[in-house]
């Protein structure tokens, strides 16, 4: 069910993006001339039979052909429109790459783990210290070179204190850590009333 | 037809990858991780034909709940793929052995 929902929204979505993309393309056309003739936006508003909204805005479509401060802005407004295509584009066009986190680099070849995989081992681990009741364990991985960042996330009970959590959290983590040169940071924490526990 | 020395040294890596314990072969989520090989394709594994005549072989693979320490059963799986490709006459052709981890994945459970 979500799936084909998720699929009429992106074909919906699609289809709003190629209406838009048309009426660009006319607006870029019918600019072409000015005044009535036929590459003109008075006979494009003719041939949509918008002649109401042409007698309304024809005044504001002159000082958009002459020179001048509306031109001027129309022109940037044009530029920026470009721009955020473009944008657009590579953002839809180019694939992204998950950054993985680097185990170790040497001429054998790369040994490497994907964020979720470490992050999950890792709020399996603290979660296995005493007083924790849940963990979250979030990796970033370095831009060069092995290894990353983690950041563990303890929920633990009122009767025991923060630090007390992290410090027994981080031993636990310690193996993984050296293991996959891991630089880790542990709050521990009470979680709020009516909040929810894994 | 014989299959290339590519698709051989690939068959090794599934074969080891079959063989180590706590990890199982992933092709990802669209299914790219993988190598043809007649009517079938050899899963978790893409082997890279080299400009040198060697074959680079990515090793694409989920750890098994327990999560084993991982830069060990890296060392498993390319030590057991250089022993099998060497057994095979393919030594000198195995080129880099990259070994990346996806994902914690419950013991039985499918790619």
């Amino acid at each position: 069910m979500v799936a084909a929902l998720r699929t009429l929204a992106g074909l919906i979505g699609f289809l709003l993006l190629v209406i838009l993309a048309l009426a660009g393309l006319a607006a870029a056309v019918f600019s072409l001339q000015g005044g009535e003739e036929t590459l003109s936006y008075h006979n494009l508003a003719h041939l949509l039979h918008l002649d109401d909204l042409d007698a309304e805005l024809g005044a504001w479509l002159s000082a958009l052909e002459a020179d001048g401060p509306t031109a001027a802005i129309a022109a940037l407004a044009g530029a920026g429109a470009v721009v955020l295509g473009i944008a657009l584009l590579v953002g839809a066009l180019v694939p992204t790459r998950e950054r993985l986190i680097i185990l170790r680099r040497d001429q054998r070849g790369d040994v490497a783990a994907r964020r979720r995989a470490v992050g999950q081992a890792a709020a399996a681990l603290a979660e296995q210290s005493r007083d924790v009741m849940s963990a979250k364990a979030k990796v970033r991985p370095r831009r060069r070179g092995a290894g990353g960042n983690l950041r563990v996330t303890a929920n633990h009970a009122r009767t025991v204190g923060n630090r007390e959590v992290a410090a027994a959290v981080r031993e636990r983590l310690d193996a993984l850590a050296d293991a996959l040169s891991l630089h880790v940071r542990v709050r521990g924490r009470v979680p709020r009333r009516g909040g929810r526990v894994r | 037809m014989p299959a290339t020395e590519r698709v051989r040294l690939a068959r090794l890596a599934e074969e080891a990858v079959a063989a180590t314990k706590g990890v199982a072969a992933s092709v990802g989520r669209t299914g790219v991780w993988a190598t043809p090989d007649g009517g079938r394709t050899i899963p978790g594994v893409v082997a890279i034909a080299l400009p040198q005549g060697r074959v680079e072989i990515a090793l694409h693979v989920d750890a098994i709940w327990p999560p084993p320490p991982l830069t060990r059963v890296a060392d498993t799986l390319r030590d057991r793929l250089v022993r099998s490709a060497q057994a095979a006459g393919l030594g000198d052709r195995l080129g880099p052995v990259a070994v990346s981890f996806h994902d914690v994945r419950a013991p039985g459970e499918g790619a």
